[in-house]
């Protein structure tokens, strides 16, 4: 009688998890790279105006962070479809999985690089702060929003990590669907210009959007914000394990 | 009991049936040989025994569980082809490291004198590694996971042959230590057949035979003589195969039911009979009625 090894999901899911973590490392450094270009990018300033009379010359800057948020949102859509690519799919199956431990493992891994994206986010704006006022002097700098308190800082990392979860959900259940079928490679992009395109041209459908997007972006409350961003994920993330629960593996 | 069970199996892709509608049950802790030409569907009948493709009908069970998709069948399975996705940033005995993790049987210190007898510095990467030695990396994973059920699908790609005498013998000596299922799915037959308990022929994705070894070798006959003689003799028996060996004479292959005395009145006409290597009859089975490559020459 042969003796069969009986396995737990938690376990698997669990050693897959630390096995991405190791096996994809190479996302990580994608990672500094997308924050360092970010960060240089911001140093001309994502505004300002010049004015002046005479001898009399204004410069006003202004400097944010916006351009590390952006590029960490793209970089982490991109990741997230990456993940659900043939090669990444194929590399679980080398050892013990079966779909659900799978998406559950990358699920982890998406939170882990949410995490460190956030967090790298915004320590990028307080290292953009300070190339700056290392590289202008202080005397120029308008101290209003210049100096960052440890609770804005950690407002700006949760807040900035829960809309990375949304993104790569969202990149997740792209990246499934195109697995699924490649007809989502046309249908997907089609129907994000398709809405852009009929939201300038319908008032309707421009307020339908300015709504969802008001449901997210102008949340005053950081638990309500919270509760619909890990409600949303869930659900996304949900129909994406649902659908891929049946495709197959190392064809 | 048995260890993979297939009841009228079908794998179709659109019109193609790469499996149909093959049944067979492999038993426990016996090496089977599947033996198929390329594009028989040994790959695509594996895979669905491994539980990364999905049926299209039948019914496949291996330990008896359906096996697409099912955790236990994954810990309980590995299966090398010459197609592993391992990833690029781990060391080759890092991925060691990892296998172990995942395999309750691992054998970590033979896997780890394979590598260094195979001379896989287990500082390398995976993907610097030539054919030969991917699949010879592949194969030390295979074996030293000591899952009940293991499956290697040509896994000699590019191996040369001293590694590939080297392989079946740890094969066969790790069974004998740590009896589980394998399937070895190849093209050579002669080269494979000393290891072998079982061979399952496929062609077209049917079934032709199942049996052991021994059973297979002396499964056929071959004949040689006078053209007109062996057509006499052929008459009302099962033709493997017929080819014209030149000069009025030709080479039969028939199903072994002669009897004595059929023997001794063909050795009085002057034809020859001998055995018929399991390899050679595997390639006659297979070819179909077609008579072989010699017939595209002499039609054009």
């Amino acid at each position: 009688m042969m003796s069969l090894t009986k396995i737990r999901l938690f376990y698997v899911t669990k050693k897959q998890y630390k096995y991405k973590l190791m096996a994809y490392s190479g996302l990580f450094w994608t990672l500094a790279a997308v924050q360092t270009i970010a960060i240089l990018l911001s140093l001309g300033g994502t505004g300002g105006w010049n004015m002046g009379r005479g001898t009399i010359l204004f410069s006003i800057k202004t400097l944010s962070n916006e351009i590390i948020v952006l590029l960490t949102f793209l970089w982490a859509f991109a990741v997230s479809v990456i993940l659900t690519t043939k090669s990444y799919r194929d590399g679980d199956a080398v050892f013990v999985s079966n779909r659900l431990s799978s998406n559950l493992a990358n699920g982890a891994f998406l939170i882990t690089y949410c995490l460190i994206g956030g967090l790298s986010a915004v320590l990028g704006g307080a290292v953009l702060r300070l190339i700056f006022f290392f590289s202008t002097g202080g005397l120029g700098i308008v101290s209003q929003n210049f100096f960052l308190s440890p609770t804005e800082l950690a407002a700006g990392f949760a807040v900035t990590t829960l809309y990375l979860l949304l993104i790569s959900t969202a990149g997740y259940l792209c990246g499934i669907l195109v697995q699924c079928s490649k007809v989502f490679v046309v249908i997907l992009p089609s129907l994000f210009f398709g809405v852009l395109i009929l939201a300038g041209r319908d008032a309707g459908i421009r307020e339908m959007l300015l709504q969802a997007i008001n449901f997210l972006v102008h949340e005053s409350s950081f638990i309500m914000l919270t509760l619909k961003a890990i409600l949303i994920t869930a659900v996304v993330f949900g129909i994406a394990l649902l659908i891929s629960n049946r495709t197959e593996v190392r064809k | 009991m048995n260890a993979v069970e297939c009841r009228d199996l079908i794998k179709a892709y659109g019109k193609l049936k790469a499996v149909n509608e093959l049944s067979f049950d492999l038993e426990e802790n016996k090496i089977t040989g599947l033996i198929g030409r390329n594009g028989a569907g040994k790959t695509t009948l594996l895979k669905i025994i491994a539980g990364f493709l999905q049926k299209t009908a039948g019914e496949v069970k291996v330990f008896a569980e359906n096996p697409f998709n099912n955790l236990t069948v994954s810990a309980n399975t590995v299966f090398v082809d010459d197609n592993m996705a391992f990833p690029q940033s781990l060391r080759l005995g890092e991925l060691l490291d990892e296998a172990a993790g995942f395999y309750g049987n691992w054998n970590m210190g033979l896997a780890k004198g394979a590598l260094d007898y195979f001379s896989l510095n287990p500082r390398h990467y995976y993907h610097q590694l030539s054919k030969g030695m991917k699949s010879t990396f592949n194969v030390v994973v295979g074996l030293f996971a000591r899952c009940s059920l293991t499956i290697f699908d040509e896994p000699t790609a590019g191996m040369d042959a001293g590694a590939r005498k080297d392989f079946y013998r740890a094969l066969l000596k790790d069974y004998l230590r740590h009896p589980r299922t394998i399937i070895l799915s190849s093209h050579l037959l002669n080269e494979i057949e000393d290891i072998l308990e079982d061979i399952l022929l496929i062609t077209e994705g049917k079934k032709l035979l199942h049996m052991p070894v021994p059973n297979l070798r002396e499964y056929a006959l071959g004949l040689r003589g006078k053209s007109y003689i062996l057509e006499d003799m052929a008459n009302s028996r099962e033709i493997i195969h017929i080819s014209n060996v030149g000069d009025g004479y030709a080479y039969l292959v028939v199903k072994n039911d002669i009897t004595e005395q059929e023997r001794y009145k063909a050795r009085l006409v002057g034809v020859d009979i001998t055995a018929v290597t399991a390899a050679d009859l595997c390639v006659y089975l297979t070819s179909g009625k077609k008579g072989g490559i010699d017939d595209v020459f002499n039609k054009n």
